[in-house]
């Protein structure tokens, strides 16, 4: 990792760099009529990298625009700007419009429910079959499907294979998710909140396989989550966001030792702690997540935030770099 | 306990009725939960939690049947209650928010009065009283007064919760059941109104029934908690000793699916396999098909609730006995 995940980061786009590299991304919905305009700026200038073998944690509240992040990314919407550099290439101008096959084939996506994403009426083979017949053409795909089946943890395979979505648990469904995502030998997977539909004891297992896959495969992850616990397990570095906005970014353990941002700290001490108990009557930080609808200028968490200062209300603070892979948009930190 | 337990339950039963036969959904689960306690309940989806808190309420639909046990509110067997007598025993006696109650307001109607409706319903208080209630609830769960004439829409997921809380808290309960209150919030606001929650119970002295699925949520708030699994509890005793020596190896499971933002990063790992079907479940011990410290016994012989510590209750035959397991800790 290097400076390259700061937004301000600027340089054209080197061959050598990272897998997935993004620029500056927005999107705005517009949602008002012709007479009041009213837009949501549900992602503003969002610029991260992703390499190869590397989980990319991204995390915040509902509405702090990581799904957004994610569909920006997989195109299933189109951003209102910014870039997308895919190996070095600027996609959104190379691929107008949509997305080209081998696009596609780089960057997969799992979703949150494995209830919603798995065809009732199709086989387990089914599911990884069809990829692979789309982007690699092959008709000799049923081999492939069982080793898929079986690099996801199914055993045997080939039984698992011939079974229907309602025939599995909803941790089955995710690996069999897995694994159709794997069937076209992406670059990227972009993991929505893979986990938190299912039961709790099951949720190590697919995070264990997300990071076996990037060891072994070594295939990068987007893994957007509201769970700073689990970022920090299988998150190489991670990224916090609120309010669309990114706020800050560091390796994952040095981010929950030290975090900076006041939205970090908040976050923090809203995890679980079963050690401490839960602490009673302190005055932090609280309240909602505001609207996204026509912001006002300055740093989203000025409402909030403990350490509100005059300069918070009137603008954006630029980001702060405070060690090479630590970075901060706070106006505490200068 | 030597004084009496605002909630006693004894050898519950619940069946589904399904047309597979029927899914033993609470299976022979006795507790208690003492006056101003939180008792909590963890466990899975499917586990039997939310049939227990429905059955305590008696709202249970079919195919659900109570097919045995008992279950007293100070003393007095709720099963067995009258239509009044158990009007009355809900909302008084014990009152319940629901899992994603905030989708459970009605939403062409302001929050106020859906406050009101319910003190207008079970109480005599003229208009202007329930007006005054309603207000002070609100104070209580920590809205402004102003919001009663919002609707639903209006209001945060964080704030309808509220509301909810506030509703369930009309008629002073002196049992409060909650089921994943906070499960669809964010965790910044979950935070805030579980630690509302506890300093309104240290004011009003109400018991409070937990249910969720976070073990690691449910050993804070909680004071005493039971571990469920496939309709039986597997481990019961004060929340911090779970926490700190589980011995049950479906507990030291659970507890080693979260993982934490602090200390050394290890590797988890979670449970392998699934939970079991209710409707043929495993022979003997429930959790022996996923169990890493599985006995031979257990797969014929199932392990009953035994107190091997004082105060903490377990099921299980790994572990035992229990000496060395309290020693080697894990």
């Amino acid at each position: 990792m290097t400076l390259q995940t700061s937004p301000t980061a600027q340089s054209t786009a080197t061959p050598a760099g990272p897998a997935l590299d993004i620029r500056k991304l927005s999107k705005r919905f517009d949602i008002g009529t012709i007479l009041r305009r009213k837009l949501v700026h549900a992602l503003t200038d969002a610029t991260f990298t992703v390499d190869r073998g590397e989980v990319v944690a991204l995390v915040g509240e509902s509405g702090s625009g990581k799904s957004t992040t994610a569909r920006l990314i997989s195109r299933l919407i189109e951003p209102t700007s910014g870039e997308i550099y895919l190996d070095g290439k600027n996609v959104l101008k190379s691929e107008p419009g949509s997305a080209s096959l081998a696009y596609r084939r780089a960057i997969q996506m799992i979703f949150q429910d494995p209830y919603g994403s798995l065809n009732p009426a199709m086989t387990i083979g089914a599911h990884i079959q069809r990829p692979i017949g789309i982007h690699r053409g092959g008709r000799n795909a049923k081999e492939g499907v069982v080793d898929l089946l079986a690099t996801v943890g199914f055993n045997p395979p080939a039984e698992f294979a011939a079974k229907y979505p309602y025939q599995l648990s909803g941790g089955q469904r995710q690996r069999v998710a897995i694994a159709r995502a794997l069937a076209v030998e992406p670059e990227i997977i972009l993991a929505d909140e893979p986990v938190s539909m299912l039961d709790v004891s099951i949720r190590m297992g697919i995070l264990n396989l997300i990071e076996e896959l990037k060891e072994k495969r070594g295939i990068g992850f987007l893994y957007i989550t509201h769970d700073l616990a689990s970022a920090r397990y299988i998150g190489d570095r991670t990224i916090v966001m609120y309010a669309g906005h990114q706020v800050e970014c560091a390796e994952s353990t040095e981010l929950m030792d030290q975090p900076a941002h006041p939205y970090t700290k908040l976050l923090l001490s809203a995890v679980p702690n079963p050690e401490a108990g839960l602490v009673t009557g302190d005055d932090e930080a609280r309240g909602e997540i505001p609207s996204l609808i026509n912001q006002p200028p300055g740093c989203p968490f000025a409402p909030r935030c403990p350490h509100v200062m005059d300069v918070c209300r009137g603008a954006m603070p630029a980001v702060t770099h405070l060690s090479q892979d630590h970075w901060v948009r706070c106006h505490l930190h200068p | 306990m030597t004084e009496q337990p605002i909630l006693d339950i004894q050898n519950l039963y619940v069946e589904y009725l399904t047309p597979r036969g029927p899914a033993q959904a609470v299976n022979n689960v006795s507790f208690s939960i003492g006056a101003g306690e939180v008792f909590g309940l963890a466990g899975e989806s499917g586990c039997g939690k939310s049939t227990i808190a429905h059955s305590i309420l008696r709202v249970l639909r079919p195919p659900a049947v109570i097919t045995g046990g008992q279950i007293r509110f100070r003393g007095q067997e709720v099963l067995t209650m009258g239509d009044e007598a158990i009007e009355a025993f809900r909302w008084r006696g014990a009152a319940m928010v629901f899992q994603s109650a905030m989708n459970s307001l009605n939403p062409v109607i302001t929050v106020g009065e859906q406050v009101m409706d319910v003190l207008e319903t079970h109480t005599k208080m003229a208009p202007a009283e329930r007006r005054e209630r309603a207000e002070e609830l609100f104070e209580i769960v920590g809205i402004e007064n102003k919001r009663l004439t919002s609707f639903p829409h209006q209001m945060s997921g964080g704030m309808r919760q509220r509301v909810v809380i506030a509703i369930a808290l009309a008629l002073n309960p002196a049992l409060l059941i909650m089921d994943e209150p906070t499960t669809a919030l964010d965790v910044v606001v979950q935070k805030d109104i579980l630690r509302q929650i506890r300093r309104i119970k240290e004011k009003m002295g109400f018991s409070i029934l937990f249910i969720t699925h976070d073990v690691s949520l449910m050993v804070e708030i909680s004071d005493r908690m039971g571990i469920m699994y496939a309709g039986e509890i597997v481990e019961l005793a004060k929340s911090k000793e779970i926490f700190n020596n589980p011995i049950h190896p479906y507990t030291q499971g659970l507890l080693s699916s979260f993982p934490s933002v602090t200390g050394q990063k290890r590797k988890l790992s979670g449970i392998p396999g699934t939970p079991p079907d209710l409707i043929s479940p495993p022979r003997g011990c429930k959790f022996h098909p996923r169990c890493v410290k599985c006995q031979p016994i257990e797969t014929e012989r199932a392990p009953r609730l035994t107190e091997v510590l004082p105060g903490h209750w377990v099921a299980a035959h790994a572990g035992m006995p229990l000496p060395q397991i309290a020693a080697g800790g894990t």
